[in-house]
């Protein structure tokens, strides 16, 4: 068993997108003891095969032997899931894979006509709808299959990014209208912060080790000037895609600004040696190096940081 | 057979370039019906002669055929329709470019107008017009560009202006002016000066004028016109970054809309997921953020179209307001310049192994203030510190370089080093007879770089 573990773990760092190979290394590490790894695995297979329930009922069995109540939400799931695979979406699958996303989006909308809870349709509809930037006809679809499958993470994560960017590039375009207008409605559009938490929180309880949901819940709660909460999740997610360069060099902008230049300087170095080109992260250590009175190194990674190309930057809107 | 206009080309040709059923769609209702007001397609083609050159897909060439606005506009010019099956290109920027191309073929020899149209756009009403008067004045290209907005719900309330009968778009300029304000794109609204975000590519900057409009300075500009004086078929990239150098002789032959008033568009786009194009900043970072764009992408004749603001208004002009907002969008503009000025002198500096003069460089920009206290850009005379001179120097003063309550001292020394205009070595002996220069006569773009034995602090 520990040595198909070892192969299969070998394999899976060259082939990271098998999710077959994470499936059968999610239930071999249960069934040999290792529930932690188990459930790691098995939320890898979720993110890779959001709408297949298998996973859902091997993570349900998974929590039912913790005792942990997110097996509800995983069994809903794959009921939910189960009911569906009736539900033929073969042609707008189709259309997809020929990048008609048009043809898709008329092909679903047929399907949803005859059954209007078909949430894999849902799901195909919500990337063709991103492929037409139609935020609306994303964020519809994909909040319908969010209510019918509380355990699917990447749709909770994919929900709150498109709400979150949506609002903020909203009130920036009402801003500018606000002042050139003189209008004074500067702030009066409709904001979905706390759904984005709910679904950003949702989305971490089901798949705690995924780093990416991680970050852009912490740039939401940074965003909302919650610093110290968000340095909990940048640090999460340093540690757990620890040579990711962005990872890093959150951690270090976070640390920095509540005041912890020890962590802030190593999680800054360690993104420059992974990503050398890093203008925010040179710069970052230029002015802690500044802070303890290094001028050398200060001068160093300030040089560094203006020969860097316009724009490797880490701070983006988002 | 009609004659050009006086002044003016001997013949005009519109270009446009749509496929795929959205686009001809959009064509349809926005480029086509507005180019058709009065002030446009009809005041540009009068007693001229005139083509309107659709490049299409054979799959788009029925729905283009059978719409009623495709019969008037043969009624004004003449309509020819040209099918891009079977051109190629890595993605559909590329495409373009070649159907482009495609499009000036033999523009130069019989001295034909183009004008480039984009198949997503409304024109106000008397802008073709406007060029007309441009290109008889002697204008070769006239550049403008307009605000992008977000389409469903500007396109709606554009609908008051359509005429029922002809489905023609007659939009005043300042009505235009007013929903491109009302419905403006993200983006665009990231390339205002006072926003604390900024776009990745920041192609124009705008400076608004409550109440009334925005000032616009764009480094990037859409070639509404232009009438080559040979032909330009090796031309790469998109029309708005290269093609007016190859059809200029100098810039004086450009014409940049000056004001909403006389020519006016504005470009529909959907909201888009370019979220991460976005990023916070402040007016420092911002200065360098849009320099360090500049260096690395702008090309001279957008350079020299920054200098060049433009009113984009839907009010009356408070002649006092705008002004006030020109000097201070010129100051901006002066500072981004001089900026890049000093990123161009950093990047030499290092290619000459002068690193802690680049240092102190890069370190004047980042932590003491530097880009708010450049001044005017200009053509400059730098005296870098020797190596071992500036080193041995920044071991002696680097106590006091960091001490934030002398942040002005750095600032200080670094003028000490610049000299307005271009001055050689052998001039600048003759000037500072005590100074000892090690090397001399380094060029670089925009100044002139003397290595000196001294900091001169």
């Amino acid at each position: 068993m520990a040595e198909a573990k070892r192969a299969l773990e070998e394999y899976l760092t060259a082939h990271p997108s098998d999710a077959d190979a994470w499936l059968a290394l999610g239930l071999m590490a249960i069934r040999s003891g290792g529930l932690a790894a188990g459930l790691a695995a098995l939320h890898r297979v979720v993110r890779l095969r959001p709408m297949a329930a298998e996973p859902y009922r091997e993570l349900a069995a998974a929590y039912r032997i913790a005792d942990d109540d997110r097996e509800a939400d995983c069994v809903r799931t794959a009921e939910a899931l189960e009911r569906d695979q009736t539900i033929g979406i073969a042609p707008v699958l189709d259309c997809l894979r020929r990048g008609a996303t048009a043809e898709a989006i008329e092909s679903g909308a047929e399907i949803l006509r005859r059954h209007p809870s078909a949430i894999r349709v849902r799901y195909e509809l919500a990337v063709a709808y991103q492929a037409h930037n139609d935020y609306d006809g994303v964020v519809a679809n994909l909040g319908a299959v969010v209510t019918a499958l509380p355990a699917c993470a990447p749709a909770c994560k994919a929900l709150a990014d498109f709400l979150w960017a949506r609002d903020r590039l909203a009130e920036l375009a009402r801003s500018f209208s606000a002042v050139v207008l003189r209008s004074g409605t500067r702030s009066d559009g409709p904001s979905s912060l706390d759904e984005v938490e709910r679904l950003y929180r949702s989305a971490i309880r089901h798949d705690p080790e995924w780093a990416e949901a991680r970050t852009y819940y912490a740039n939401v709660l940074r965003a909302a000037a919650r610093l110290d909460a968000a340095l909990i999740h940048y640090r999460a997610a340093a540690a757990q895609v620890p040579e990711d360069a962005v990872a890093q060099f959150n951690l270090a902008a976070a640390s920095a600004a509540l005041g912890d230049a020890q962590t802030a300087w190593n999680a800054a170095r360690r993104a420059t040696e992974l990503r050398p080109d890093s203008g925010e992260a040179h710069e970052l250590l230029a002015r802690l190096a500044c802070a303890e009175g290094q001028f050398t190194l200060a001068l160093a990674h300030d040089s560094r940081a203006l020969s860097c190309a316009r724009f490797h930057t880490t701070e983006a809107f988002l | 057979m009609t004659q050009g206009s006086r002044g003016g080309p001997a013949a005009w040709r519109l270009v446009v370039a749509a496929w795929g059923g959205r686009f001809i769609e959009r064509f349809l209702s926005t480029t086509l019906s507005s180019v058709l007001s009065p002030g446009n397609v009809p005041a540009l083609a009068h007693g001229t002669r005139a083509e309107f050159v659709i490049f299409t897909e054979t799959a788009d060439l029925a729905r283009l055929d059978a719409h009623p606005l495709m019969r008037r506009l043969g009624e004004l010019v003449t309509v020819r329709t040209v099918c891009i099956d079977e051109v190629g290109g890595e993605g559909k920027y590329d495409r373009m470019t070649r159907v482009h191309r495609l499009g000036m073929q033999g523009a130069a020899e019989a001295d034909i107008g183009l004008i480039l149209l984009t198949p997503d756009a409304i024109w106000s009403d008397g802008t073709l017009a406007a060029v007309r008067r441009a290109a008889e004045r002697g204008s070769r290209a006239v550049l403008m560009d307009g605000p992008r907005v977000v389409g469903p719900a500007f396109l709606a309330d554009l609908e008051a202006y359509r005429d029922r009968a002809t489905d023609v778009l007659a939009v005043p300029s300042r009505a235009l002016m007013r929903l491109s304000a009302l419905h403006i794109h993200p983006n665009e609204a990231a390339w205002s000066w006072h926003a604390p975000v900024i776009h990745d590519a920041p192609f124009q900057l705008h400076w608004p004028v409550p109440g009334e409009g925005m000032l616009t300075r764009a480094f990037c500009m859409h070639p509404l016109f232009v009438r080559p004086r040979r032909e330009i078929g090796d031309f790469k990239g998109a029309i708005d970054n290269g093609l007016v150098e190859r059809v200029v002789e100098d810039f004086s032959e450009i014409y940049y809309c000056r004001d909403s008033d006389e020519m006016a568009v504005v470009s529909i786009d959907e909201l888009g997921f370019s979220s991460a194009s976005i990023k916070r900043t402040d007016k420092r970072d911002r200065i360098l953020r849009v320099a360090k764009w500049a260096t690395a992408t702008a090309t001279a004749q957008n350079l020299h179209a920054s200098l060049h603001p433009a009113r984009r208004h839907f009010a009356e002009i408070t002649e006092r307001r705008w002004r006030t907002a020109e000097r201070l969008s010129a100051a901006h503009i002066d500072a981004v310049l001089a900026c890049r000025q000093l990123l161009i002198l950093h990047r030499t500096l290092i290619a000459s192994g002068l690193t802690s003069a680049a240092g102190l460089v890069a370190f004047a920009l980042h932590q003491r203030g530097l880009t708010g206290r450049l001044g005017k850009p200009g053509p400059r005379t730098f005296l870098v510190p020797a190596e071992d001179a500036a080193a041995s120097w920044l071991q002696t003063h680097s106590k006091s370089l960091l001490a934030t309550e002398r942040r002005g001292d750095l600032v200080r020394v670094l003028s000490n080093h610049v000299r307005e205009g271009l001055l050689t070595a052998q001039q600048v002996r003759a000037e500072m007879p005590g100074i000892g220069i090690v090397t001399g006569d380094i060029a670089m773009d925009g100044g002139l770089i003397h290595v000196v034995d001294r900091v001169l602090a």
